[in-house]
């Protein structure tokens, strides 16, 4: 076609935050020839930009971080490495072999010998709660207001409720707070946090702001301003309880409701998605269904840490410099099970190849006390962890040794007992 | 005095029971790390946090520059620490770790630069 562009790569990744910019350095290290990471915005680091809040690289780097110094170091080390980077890039197709984008300069096809996809993920909003009420302005999604505050310096309310206790609108009540704003209320349907304690503390309770669980929002009330919200406590089958409503007078409501990852792109290439993780369905090499594709990070599964999504995807972009010069090993799978008391385990399946210790991730259905995790397979016990406490917001990891991982002969299961259950 | 503390140095989020007297007597319990034992301490006599925000700056493109304190400050400084953010404008090219404020507001923690612009 004329004017069509095309370039041949070891390994492009698709995306520049985090997960990207940590599999193409571990590419690029692990002898790739050249590794291309394109970006559809106009710098790297993703959502880390806006990240203002500290919390990060407390793992990695043995110090706490905010969000932007995180994001730099790993833009250093992927350039250091020596790893390209193509911003203003929309990748828009998923081939074989292929990744057709839109460039400053046109169409380029990527013919590439891997690919990571490191797309991260988005947020949920008021069209995927389906909240009846007015249509006026003043609603945002959490990360959108962040955004808005900390890269553009915007106002957005005075009097402000957030729906849902992620991560993100706990931050928000905080960084809401010192910016001036009255935060009224958290407002969760479930009846414990869905985000991570530590953020309970700092965010919440620091400042005085009302966490109410097992309450919804049932009313929004507004012309062209918000100037109200209804809510409502819920009954244990989450519906709202007929005759206990409440209006709350405020100009602005978060929502901080839950993300999910962003794969447009996969679709295209047809890559398997599993539907309670809704990333692609992958073996510990973070390989997909298309054996050329790898994935990590958001995109993948949604992370609570950082951390997590460095170490995981160094491993899914050193796994596809293997797989672009043919050496990744290759053994017989078995799946991977959500046992009693877990939610979902990623990787969900586990290659019976010995070289390395395997890492399942894994989140738990319900908060608990004493709790013990385990992973077995055909009766035997791979691996066990006990926890004081633990929560379905935060990941929770059992690691099977490699020898036990040469042995594999059946599914692998992973189960959680509760001394205690909270809920 | 008896106090239940949700740790807050590391994701793990340990919860800590401190009973104390006086600053020469805290007795702790709960947490995993030395990092843990010194943070209920410190909540018990004086919590500290670390203040970010984001300020104005003039550079190309760039509306805001995102900073935070060196060190954590008492906690009672975060909102006072957010005030006289608001007044501040940068300007011209600044790399992360440079001091936009020695000593912030007396805290005794300098307001530097979380990214390069």
């Amino acid at each position: 076609m004329l004017g069509m562009k095309t370039k041949t790569c070891d390994v492009v990744v698709v995306g520049a935050g985090p997960a990207g910019l940590s599999a193409a350095e571990a590419a690029k290290s692990a002898g790739a020839g050249n590794v291309l990471i394109v970006e559809r915005d106009a710098a790297a680091g993703g959502i880390l930009r806006q990240c203002i809040h500290p919390g990060f690289g407390l793992k990695v780097f043995g110090e706490e971080l905010t969000g932007p110094e995180y994001a730099e170091r790993y833009i250093e080390r992927a350039a250091a490495a020596g790893a390209e980077l193509l911003t203003g890039t929309t990748a828009l197709e998923l081939r074989d072999r292929e990744l057709v984008c839109a460039s400053p300069s046109g169409i380029v096809n990527l013919r590439f010998g891997a690919l990571v996809l490191a797309m991260g993920c988005r947020e949920r909003t008021r069209a995927n709660l389906v909240i009846p009420g007015a249509r006026p302005s003043g609603i945002y999604t959490a990360g959108t207001a962040q955004k808005l505050i900390n890269l553009f310096g915007d106002k957005v309310g005075r009097e402000v409720v957030i729906l849902g206790s992620g991560d993100i609108g706990m931050i928000m009540a905080r960084r809401l707070t010192l910016e001036g704003a009255h935060v009224k209320a958290v407002v969760e349907l479930l009846p414990f946090l869905a985000g991570l304690a530590r953020n309970k503390a700092q965010c919440l309770d620091d400042f005085g702001i009302p966490l109410l669980l097992s309450h919804t929002v049932v009313d929004i009330d507004g012309v062209d301003r918000l100037t109200s919200v209804t809510i409502a406590p819920v009954d244990e089958k989450r519906r709202p309880i007929p005759g206990k409503e409440e209006k709350i007078a405020c100009d602005t409501l978060l929502l901080s409701v839950g993300l999910i990852p962003e794969n447009e792109l996969s679709r295209t290439g047809g890559i398997a998605l599993s539907p309670v993780t809704r990333g692609p369905v992958v073996n510990q090499f973070k390989q997909t269904s298309n054996p050329a594709v790898f994935a990590c990070g958001n995109v993948l599964h949604v992370n609570d840490l950082v951390d997590h999504v460095s170490v995981e995807s160094a491993e899914a972009g050193r796994n596809a410099a293997l797989y672009a010069a043919g050496a990744l090993p290759s053994a017989p799978a078995f799946p991977t099970v959500a046992g009693p008391g877990v939610r979902y385990v990623c990787p969900q399946s586990v290659v019976a190849d010995g070289g390395e210790d395997v890492t399942l991730f894994f989140r738990t259905t319900l908060p608990g006390r004493r709790t013990e995790f385990l992973c077995t397979s055909g009766g035997k016990v791979l691996a066990t962890r006990k926890s004081p406490r633990t929560s379905p917001g935060t990941m929770e990891q059992l690691v099977i040794p490699k020898d036990a991982v040469a042995a594999l002969d059946g599914p692998v299961e992973v189960r959680c007992e509760h001394g205690e259950v909270l809920a | 005095m008896k106090k239940t503390i949700t740790c807050t140095v590391c994701p793990r989020g340990c919860e800590i029971e401190a009973e104390y007297t006086s600053a020469a007597d805290i007795a702790v319990k709960g947490h995993s790390c030395p990092r843990g034992e010194r943070y209920a301490k410190d909540e018990c006599l004086a919590p500290k946090r670390v203040f970010t925000s984001s300020v104005r700056i003039d550079a190309p493109g760039r509306r805001m520059l995102p900073v935070r304190t060196s060190a954590p400050v008492a906690k009672d400084m975060l909102i006072p620490c957010a005030e006289a953010a608001h007044g501040i404008r940068v300007e011209g090219h600044v790399n992360v770790g440079d001091v936009i404020r020695r000593d912030f507001l007396g805290t005794g923690a300098d307001l530097v630069a979380s990214m390069t612009l």
